[in-house]
């Protein structure tokens, strides 16, 4: 898995390109909390590039969407594929994040 | 085993000396090994056993298993000066060493354990039915290799589609990553094994650490409101979920994945 952060205005989208599991997931976490502490409060993380997340990785997930929430910040999803949407139903975390089909759609929700 | 024949053995090692020697003893015992120099020289050998000399690093290690898969058996060769490089790969799943100068006995137990199917790595194949054994350190690095390893297979022998993509590889995966970060706590000289049987229709694939176990009933639901908060807990949850049964050992070190196509 490989990531990249850019910001479009204020909001920050992290794309996350290939698997988000156990192996790699303190990367994203320690990258999305240290733009948090540095200001950012309006993160994107979009999927489209990514066909795998294990249960570390949606935990990771829920904690970031925790402490993002505790700095009065959002966290939206966008691009999760179908496997990736069943694993998020099954979890019931669907009800948890906002999720959007696509980045240009979770964009104009903010 | 009808297969031991038809193994590929393959020598990789740029000391002239010891790759004469080694193939001269192989030869010994039936086998019809191949040289090379190198990693350069790798393509188009799909070897089942591997020699791998451990004077160019421990970087060819992992490029042999990138190269190979997790199928194939590596035997490291060792010498006084690339003795500290032996633990690295140990860890890096090479499931044997022989150590240089070369000693016939030694060279014969290795092979009889491969060909015997009782080596550190290996799987073994036979018409529509294939078993596949896969002993390896606890390092998280390591899951992805073993995952598709095993999910190729299915697609292969058992079932493809979704309930080989998502459903077997994500059970596995959480069967893995309980394995290596609860059961034998990351403990890298602890060993993670796994033991997979495919045929047509169906994987029945075990996973089994050397922790002390748990209890499976003791594990909250995840998706109950008041737990969906919570940043761990869901990989037992996931497990249950997308395979169709799930067994654990008394102890609770051991678990058994069922999945139908």
């Amino acid at each position: 898995m490989s990531f990249s952060i850019r910001d479009d205005g204020e909001i920050t989208i992290v794309n996350v390109d290939g698997e988000l599991i156990v192996g790699n997931r303190q990367e994203l976490k320690a990258n999305v909390l240290d733009r948090l502490e540095r200001g950012d409060r309006k993160f994107l993380i979009d999927f489209s590039d990514s066909s795998y997340i294990d249960s570390s990785g949606l935990g990771v997930l829920v904690s970031l969407s925790k402490k993002i929430r505790e700095a009065g910040g959002a966290l939206r999803l966008a691009g999760l594929n179908e496997d990736l949407r069943t694993l998020f139903e099954l979890t019931k975390l669907d009800t948890l994040f906002q999720i959007a089909d696509t980045r240009a759609a979770a964009l104009a929700d903010f | 085993m009808a297969e031991t024949g038809t193994s590929k053995v393959l020598v990789s090692s740029a000391r002239d000396d010891v790759s004469r020697n080694l193939v001269r003893l192989l030869k010994q015992r039936g086998a019809s090994p191949e040289v090379v120099r190198d990693s350069s020289e790798w393509s188009g050998h799909s070897p089942d056993l591997l020699f791998l000399d451990l004077e160019r690093g421990t970087a060819e290690v992992r490029a042999a298993r990138e190269a190979f898969g997790i199928s194939c058996e590596i035997v490291a060769l060792v010498d006084n000066r690339s003795f500290e490089r032996l633990l690295p790969a140990l860890a890096a799943c090479v499931g044997d060493d022989l150590f240089l100068p070369l000693n016939r006995e030694e060279v014969g137990l290795r092979w009889e354990r491969h060909s015997s199917g009782r080596g550190g790595t290996r799987a073994r194949r036979g018409g529509l039915h294939e078993d596949i054994v896969l002993e390896f350190a606890s390092r998280p690095d390591l899951l992805q290799a073993v995952i598709s390893e095993v999910v190729e297979a299915c697609e292969r022998l058992a079932f493809s589609g979704p309930r080989a993509t998502l459903n077997l590889r994500v059970a596995l995966g959480e069967a893995l990553a309980n394995a290596i970060l609860y059961g034998n706590r990351q403990d890298p000289g602890k060993r993670v094994r796994i033991q997979a049987e495919l045929r047509p229709g169906e994987v029945v694939v075990t996973v089994a650490d050397e922790g002390e176990g748990f209890d499976p009933s003791r594990v909250a639901d995840p998706t109950l409101p008041e737990n969906r908060g919570r940043s761990h807990g869901r990989g037992l949850f996931l497990l249950r979920s997308l395979a169709d049964e799930v067994r654990f050992n008394e102890v609770g070190n051991a678990v058994t994945l069922v999945l139908r196509g």
